[in-house]
């Protein structure tokens, strides 16, 4: 017992038996019931970075080793199965009236009145090679402000051309998915992978203010009349709106920093500045009100923790993440009631929380769903959610049963999301696993039902 | 009562970490034994720096430890689940350029210096299990090697190995379990297990 590998499992089983993996837990639960302190910020960058071992007599740089193997495509495809599930979600903004403002705020939201713009990540397919057929519009990611006013970036055939493609391509439809008509998008590449120059996602704020993002970032303020660039210091990996404020989950590592920052800005303006409170983020962000849910990054990569302001950013309180380390998605249909979809090693977990996401407690019966990481989630509201991959299920009763729901003609969903209680949508493949195979859903009964939306 | 045998070596992987949560401690010796060879022959594959590899192995298993609780047993062995963690491990620390530690910190785990001679032996280690488990894999029956590569290691869904294979996702799950039941035996029969 006297090298490394000995050493490493002596001091892990001495903190087994010391309880250092429950203690966490008991501190949790001790909280429980307690107001969350609101005073209390994280400093930035803060926490979780300690002295790496090193040999003695020349350490060698593991950063150069990693950088080097971090162009493999390995790395596209995790940050794919994590941003897979990192959809974020605002509530929409009934087009700039300040009695809507009002009606977003953390205290007023009923069951009834609670619609949140759902949004999308663009799916990890390779879209590259994939060349649209003239005429057809293939969804990619999706944008609400109410269950009749959506936005679908997807891919269709470059103009002008019959053979180059795919292009970005943005339809809007105001009456629920009957009509749709076709907005301008960004000049700019579809960005088909992480790395790749250009946009993937799209998410609004209300009829004038919009954003393409992923990795770069792009505005409208005229409904999408015209689009700008913004400079934002980094790769934007999700966005998030509430309450006239935009956020984004920026990877600032590219420029030197330490790794994704959360940044804010106001919708009508590009004024983007740091949420130094935050520290280090990485996934499942989600606003809602003036509540902002973040996932940690604090150390080296997803951190553990859950980040959550009451006060648009202000300030953070880190409370256990489901996830433990590893990527989670979540959603606050309405608070204090938290879902969480947490990749776990080789499946997902659904976990919920009825307190603002100190405490969380297992909302899956065990053994029944056996996801994979990259399976679908969404949250209807506090009692009813819907998760899956190839086969949805869906809860009514906080994740203590699941029934079988979804058409069965889709093979495999990307994206499942709501806008309020009983209107959702959903991206789903047919076939093989590719963009150009993935069409929308619409659910009006919370997810019981899901129907062909045709987009022309 | 407990119906598990005395010797902890004889425990399945479910009931070792039901036992970790619990505080075994002895457990958790079991449990890192088993798997070691298997972290170690991956994430030396991945690196290719020994160094690196430790240093994530070490997180690994103090993720295992604090994920313990939550573990919810999906078969025989627990080592997709393990490679799972040690996989996203590994690719957080691509993406960020640093190794994780954010579970050893979590739990306070004291950072341990590497020597030439820890060095030695672990690139000993590797080069004997990564060839072990290379050969493994590579003698498993090919229906076997690919859905094992397919499902364990890319994590990619069955129903997407059963299109690509055009067969059912039942001869997959069939072929996966095969293929790492073998593989498990084999390491048995070996002493690395």
């Amino acid at each position: 017992m006297n090298d490394y590998l000995d050493k490493v499992e002596a001091q892990l089983t001495e903190l087994t038996e010391k309880g250092a993996h429950q203690r966490r837990r008991v501190r949790r639960g001790a909280r429980a019931g307690a107001p969350p302190p609101r005073s209390r910020g994280l400093a930035a960058g803060g926490g979780g970075r300690g002295p790496r071992p090193r040999r003695p007599g020349g350490p060698r740089r593991l950063s150069e080793v990693l950088a080097f193997l971090a162009a493999a495509a390995v790395v596209a495809a995790v940050v794919g199965i994590v941003l897979v599930n990192a959809h974020s979600s605002g509530k929409p903004q009934a087009v700039s009236s300040s009695a809507a403002a009002g009606e977003r705020s953390k205290t007023s939201s009923t069951a009834a009145t609670h619609p949140r713009a759902t949004t999308t990540t663009s799916t990890t397919s390779t879209v590259a090679a994939s060349t649209p057929k003239p005429g057809q519009f293939y969804p990619q990611s999706f944008t609400a402000i109410s269950e009749l006013t959506w936005w679908v970036l997807g891919l269709a055939q470059c103009p002008g051309s019959t053979t180059h493609g795919p292009c970005g391509k943005i339809m809007l439809t105001t009456d629920g998915g009957q009509h749709f008509t076709s907005v301008n998008a960004p000049s700019a590449a579809f960005s088909s992978q992480p790395n790749q120059p250009g946009y993937s996602q799209l998410r609004f704020a209300d009829s004038e203010n919009g954003f393409a993002f992923g990795p770069n970032l792009y505005a409208t303020h005229d409904g999408g009349q015209t689009w700008n660039q913004v400079t934002i210091g980094g790769s934007v990996s999700d966005l998030a709106i509430s309450d006239g404020e935009a956020y984004a989950i920026v990877d600032v590592s590219g420029s030197g920093a330490a790794g994704a920052r959360l940044m804010h800005s106001p919708v009508s303006a590009d004024d983007w500045t740091v949420l130094g409170a935050a520290g280090d983020v990485s996934v499942g962000l989600w606003v809602q009100g003036s509540n902002v849910l973040v996932q940690s990054g604090v150390g080296n990569g997803i951190g553990s923790d859950l980040l959550v302001s009451y006060d648009s950013g202000a300030s953070f309180q880190s409370y256990p993440s489901p996830g433990a380390g590893l990527g989670c998605q979540y959603a606050e249909p309405e608070p204090p009631v938290v879902w969480a979809h947490c990749a776990t090693g080789t499946e997902s977990g659904v976990w919920r929380s009825t307190d603002n996401g100190q405490n969380f407690t297992s909302a899956e019966p065990s053994g029944t769903l056996s996801l994979p990481n990259s399976a679908a989630f969404a949250a209807a509201s506090v009692d009813t959610a819907v998760v899956g991959y190839q086969q949805l299920y869906r809860t009514e009763d906080d994740g203590n049963a699941y029934a079988k729901v979804g058409p069965p003609q889709v093979s495999a969903w990307a994206f499942l999301g709501f806008t309020d209680d009983t209107h959702g949508i959903g991206l789903g493949y047919t076939g093989p696993v590719s963009a150009l195979n993935e069409h929308l859903y619409y659910t009006t009964d919370g997810g019981q039902s899901y129907h062909l939306v045709p987009i022309p | 009562m407990d119906e598990r045998p005395r010797n902890r070596r004889q425990w399945s992987d479910s009931a070792l970490l039901s036992a970790i949560a619990a505080r075994d401690g002895a457990a958790f010796g079991v449990f890192y034994r088993r798997h070691l060879p298997a972290v170690l022959a991956f994430l030396i594959r991945e690196t290719r720096d020994p160094e690196a590899a430790a240093d994530l192995a070490a997180e690994v298993f103090a993720a295992v430890l604090l994920s313990s609780g939550r573990y919810q047993a999906q078969g025989d062995s627990a080592t997709p689940w393990v490679l799972g963690i040690a996989r996203n491990k590994l690719l957080m620390s691509f993406r960020r350029g640093r190794v994780e530690a954010r579970a050893r910190h979590r739990l306070g785990f004291h950072a341990i210096a590497l020597d030439e001679g820890d060095l030695d032996r672990i690139e000993e280690v590797a080069r004997s299990e990564r060839g072990e488990l290379v050969a493994l894999v590579d003698d498993l029956p090919e229906d076997e090697r690919i859905a094992v590569r397919s499902r364990v290691l890319e994590e990619r869904p069955y129903r997407e190995i059963a299109t690509e294979l055009r067969c059912s996702e039942l001869v997959i799950r069939k072929r996966v379990s095969r293929g790492l039941a073998r593989m498990r035996d084999q390491l048995k029969e070996t002493g690395s297990a």
